[in-house]
């Protein structure tokens, strides 16, 4: 065979699918109806849920900082003062990263159609699922910074709590009883911290890690061009 | 707008179904990515600017969209190409009729890349190497030297001259 009969089969074979499958404009317009979203229409809606919970999540978290804490709990309630510090530049990251997706979410959308070429198209599409992963990296390390300050300053309450009527208070703790402490609770903490992230990246790898390695691949092959040229 | 896309879709959904066919092993798959194409073609539709012909910047959307589309629970085909089943098969159906070039031209392809898929499709359609670049993206350089291994490929599975 030769390559004029390859496309003469083609030829063959093409007209016959054409006219095998071929629609008329009410069965085209019945599917236009009934469509269903694409994988990249349902990767950006889940982004703009993600980011929607994330926001509130956000919001609860300052909220409960500045008002609600002090609404249901009554009493002077006194932290160690080095957990404000703490607090406030945790809080700052948080807004401040959530905002740097918002941006970058914007800004793949801005540029991101179905008509651009191929490069720019497949990394408009990665850009986006990366966005997503980053959201979800987002959410843990929320999570992780929430949990951590929590339990600090939940340990210390505690501590001075159970060292009250004790002479001396919590200075009359020996550093070997200090580090117990310390000991069991990053070992309730780690595996939970451990357990968030693992669940969180395995759930996503689940659902597009292999969409990804194919997006990559592509791109690689076409990034060869630079060199053939 | 609606009449005017649905009126110049007919008349060219041959692209579509020639793309749904080299990228799709069965029905299933193929009604899938035809109407996937479809959505694309209409939610892309106003920003078409006649900058290029509607039929290349149809084979773009659906080629584009074909490339990307995610097929769930299924193993990619292996995209190493040759194998001695394959080299077999091409020794049997060696200058056969019409029917059996069909059928090695598909498993042939099957074998190609998404990217690969694209440019001999559109060599197949007789697409010009300045076409071909301008719908997908890539230099006309690199069509030449796509093709070129392509062509090998394709000769080593299928017994073809090139």
């Amino acid at each position: 065979m030769e390559f004029k009969d390859l496309k003469s089969a083609w030829n063959t074979y093409s007209s016959q699918e054409v006219d095998k499958h071929h629609l008329g404009k009410e069965s085209i317009h019945e599917l236009l109806r009934n469509r269903t979203k694409t994988l990249v229409d349902r990767i950006d809606r889940n982004l703009r849920i993600g980011m929607g919970i994330l926001l509130a999540f956000i919001a609860y978290i300052i909220l409960d900082d500045l008002y609600l804490s002090k609404i249901l709990i009554k009493g002077p309630i006194q932290y160690p003062s080095w957990i404000y510090p703490l607090d406030v530049f945790s809080n700052t990251l948080i807004v401040v990263t959530y905002l740097f997706f918002v941006v970058r979410y914007l800004k793949t959308k801005r540029n991101f159609s179905v008509d651009l070429q191929l490069k720019d198209f497949l990394t408009g599409i990665l850009n986006t699922l990366t966005t997503y992963r980053r959201l979800f990296y987002l959410a843990v390390i929320i999570l992780l910074i929430n949990m951590v300050v929590s339990f600090t300053a939940g340990l210390y309450e505690g501590i001075k709590l159970n060292t009250g009527n004790i002479p001396g208070g919590m200075e009359s703790l020996t550093s070997s009883k200090i580090i117990m402490v310390i000991a069991i609770g990053l070992a309730v903490l780690i595996p939970l911290i451990a357990l968030t992230f693992f669940t969180l990246r395995w759930g996503f790898n689940k659902l597009y890690g292999r969409y990804m390695v194919s997006l990559n691949d592509t791109l690689k092959e076409l990034d060869e061009s630079g060199a053939a040229d | 707008m609606e009449k005017e896309f649905l009126h110049i879709i007919t008349e060219n959904q041959g692209i579509i179904h020639k793309v749904c066919s080299i990228y799709c092993d069965s029905e299933e798959d193929r009604r899938d990515l035809f109407q996937e194409i479809l959505v694309q073609l209409w939610k892309s539709f106003p920003s078409f600017r006649n900058e290029s012909k509607f039929t290349t910047w149809m084979y773009r959307v659906a080629l584009n969209t074909a490339i990307t589309s995610f097929k769930k629970d299924k193993r990619q085909p292996d995209k190493s190409g040759i194998t001695f089943e394959n080299l077999h098969l091409a020794e049997e159906l060696y200058d056969t009729g019409t029917d059996e070039q069909i059928k090695m031209l598909n498993k042939a392809v099957s074998q190609l890349t998404g990217i690969e898929k694209s440019i001999i499709l559109l060599f197949l359609e007789d697409k010009k190497y300045e076409e071909i670049a301008e719908i997908t993206g890539i230099t006309q350089n690199y069509v030449r030297v796509k093709m070129n291994r392509i062509k090998k490929k394709l000769k080593m599975l299928m017994n073809i001259e090139v």
